[in-house]
Parts: C-alpha cells; structure tokens; sequence
C-alpha cells in the first residue's frame, strides 16, 4: 500500500517583521505573539513564481533522499495561487523546470487549507489506479500575490512556502480513510476579488472554531479510536488562537496538539506538512491526525499511521 | 438564559486573564482588554452553550459585554 516516504520543505528567506506590522495597525506586541502566533511571515520575491517555490521543494526532496529525478512519475501541485492565469496548470511548469520525464502524470488541485488532505488522498488514488511508483505531492500557494499590506485581517496573518511529499509503496506512514465536507454559503468568508484576498475573520473562526473538533470526533469515532489513541495532532496552523480553539474541545490531549506557526505564519496547504516533517517523519509517534480547514469553506481530517 | 456567570466562564475557558467588575460589562471591548480574537473565541463559546449564530449584521450592533447579555437573551 502506498505511504508517506519523506517530506522536505522550502522557506523563503526575506520575512516580513510582524511585530512591526502590528505597530503600523495598532495591535498590541501580545496579539501578535499570543493570537497570531507568528512574528515573521516569510515572503516570496516578485519574481519568484508559484512554481519556483515548488520546484525548490522538490529540488531539496531530491536533496535529501534517495529518489531521482526520473523515478518520478505522478506530480500534484495544491494551489489555488498558479503561475499567471492557471493555464497552463502549474504541475506541467514545475515538471518542465525539473526536468522530469514527459512520462509523468501531472496535474494541480484548487483547494486552500484542506488541500493536503486531499492531496494525500488524490495522489494515492491515482498512482493505485495508474500502477505509478513514486508521487510527489506539492503544496505551495503564495498569499502574498493577493495580500493587501494594507489590510490589518489578511496581512499580519499568510506567510509563503511551500513543500514536497514523497509517495511510494515502502513509505512507512500509510494514510488512512478521510472525512471531507464541504459548504460553500461560507464562500464570501475567503476570497479574492479586484486581485486582493477578503477575509471575514469572525465566520472564519468561528466556523474552524465550531465544525473542525465535530469533524475530529467524527473520524474517531468512524474508526473506532478515541482523542487518546492519537500521539499527535498535526491541524491547519491557522493562527495560535484557532489551534488553541480547537484543542480546548480535547482537554485530555491538548498538549498534543502542535501549535509552531511563529516563522512561517499560516501557509495555507503546506502547514500540515511543515509539521509532519519537523514533528512526525523522524520520530517514534504512531498515529498523526491531520486536519486542514479553510476557503471554501472546506474540512477535511485524516490520520496517518506508522506500519512498523 | 445567559448571565454573567456564563460570560465568566466562557472567558475563563477561552485563557482570558480579565478581571471584570459591574462597570466593565457596559464598558467597549477594548477598554476591558479584550481584542478582537478573543472577542470571536467568546462568541464560539457562548454559541456552544446558547447553540444561537450571530449574524454578521447583529455583530455589529454588539459592543459590550452587556449587549452580548442583552441579545443573547432577547
């Protein structure tokens, strides 16, 4: 069965100081290093497309595994912010710029905060159908294309990168059974209009703050598992306050939850794999729950799970 | 029926440190410490208790913690 290999990922190195930003907004030093939870937002260059913040993912998956360029023959890219209008599909830049073979099945997938959870599962599903070996599943999606500086509810909050996911039959974290839901009233709580992202923060709480622990609770029970089975809870860094939110409905774990979105801010599709590399790949946890949440409005939570 | 009680305790459960007197419940948000996140985590708690959404539109209108009382009541 086809599992998680490696993760690596890719930060820009210019960051914008948001302690800074919060001056020229009003907030208060406490807001932004216990609401926000993010002090710097990193930020691409002007030049930099969506697709060069992929391909320099993939280009340090490359780096530190043992998979080679041509061994790669499935590529999703999770965007909802491709490379000029979105045509061509990003995946087809990023496979030209790696040089990968013409062989490779390649495609992007529009979904905001939910997108690795998908992913995970689309790419799985392809490469199974497809008899493919080795997916790549990239999450990359620059805010800072569409973030209005001038904006205090979208600017202290998006920072950009973006990261690789390596699929194959020997990976060790297989990924389980998904719950996805979906409600698109809430589409006018995220969205871009004259070239800039809106953003309703209170239904945006509010709705990650009300419907996520159900949908937890929901995949636990589905499966038979309760909140203690779980070594890990890996969720959307949406901000520190929407990760504490959600972790109150789980008093018994709550220090399982992982909260680390100090450096990156929130990365829209990439945070849930910013911290499966960091906290999960090397490490001696079992069972990873995984919730992503956000435009749309989409959910979506998943585990997985480490065969020994 | 909320009372002050239950606003205490939605602030307790969200970690707010604030210290409230009679006064401070027809005091703005800010003059009691509250920001905006916290203004929207209490709004989830009382909602999990009252099960009552508060539209975009009567969130407005709510500037106190009186008005939340008040409409969460009516």
């Amino acid at each position: 069965m086809i599992g998680i290999k490696a993760i690596s990922s890719y930060l820009p190195n210019e960051t914008i100081d948001n302690l800074q930003q919060a001056k020229k907004f009003g907030q208060t030093e406490d807001f932004i290093t216990d609401k926000i939870g993010a002090l710097r937002l990193p930020v691409a260059k002007m030049e930099q497309q969506t697709s060069d913040l992929a391909v320099a993912a993939v280009e340090k998956l490359l780096e530190e595994n043992e998979l080679q360029r041509d061994q790669i023959d499935a590529l999703v890219v999770v965007t909802q912010n491709p490379d000029g209008h979105g045509l061509p599909h990003t995946a087809a830049i990023v496979q030209h710029k790696l040089g990968l073979s013409s062989k490779v099945a390649a495609f992007d997938v529009s979904l905001g905060c939910s997108g690795y959870i998908y992913g995970l599962s689309i790419i799985k599903g392809v490469m199974e159908q497809a008899d493919l070996k080795n997916g790549v599943l990239v999450t990359a999606d620059p805010y800072s294309k569409i973030i209005d500086r001038n904006d205090r509810v979208t600017s202290l909050l998006f920072g950009d990168g973006s990261t690789a996911t390596w699929l194959n039959e020997s990976g060790q974290w297989k990924i389980g059974k998904p719950i996805f839901q979906t409600d698109g009233s809430g589409e006018k709580n995220l969205y871009v209009e004259g070239g800039y992202l809106h953003m309703n923060g209170r239904q945006v709480f509010n709705f990650a703050a009300m419907t996520v622990p159900k949908q937890i609770n929901e995949w636990l029970v589905s499966n038979q598992l309760t909140a203690k089975d779980v070594d890990l809870f890996c969720l959307h860094q949406g901000s520190a306050s929407i990760v504490d939110a959600i972790s109150r409905r789980f008093p018994e774990v709550k220090n399982r939850f992982i909260k680390d979105i100090e450096t990156t801010g929130n990365t829209v599709s990439s945070s849930i794999p910013f911290l499966l590399e960091k906290y999960v790949m090397n490490s001696q946890h079992r069972n990873i729950l995984i919730s992503g949440f956000g435009v749309g409005l989409s959910w979506a939570t998943n585990m997985i799970h480490k065969e020994l | 029926m909320i009372n002050a009680n239950n606003i205490e305790t939605a602030l307790e459960n969200i970690g707010s440190d604030t210290k409230l007197t009679q006064a401070d419940y027809n005091k703005p948000f800010n003059e009691i410490g509250l920001d905006s996140l916290d203004v929207f985590n209490l709004f989830s708690e009382l909602e999990l208790v009252t099960g009552k959404v508060v539209s975009d539109d009567d969130f407005q209108t709510i500037n106190t913690l009186q008005d939340i009382i008040d409409y969460l009541n009516k």
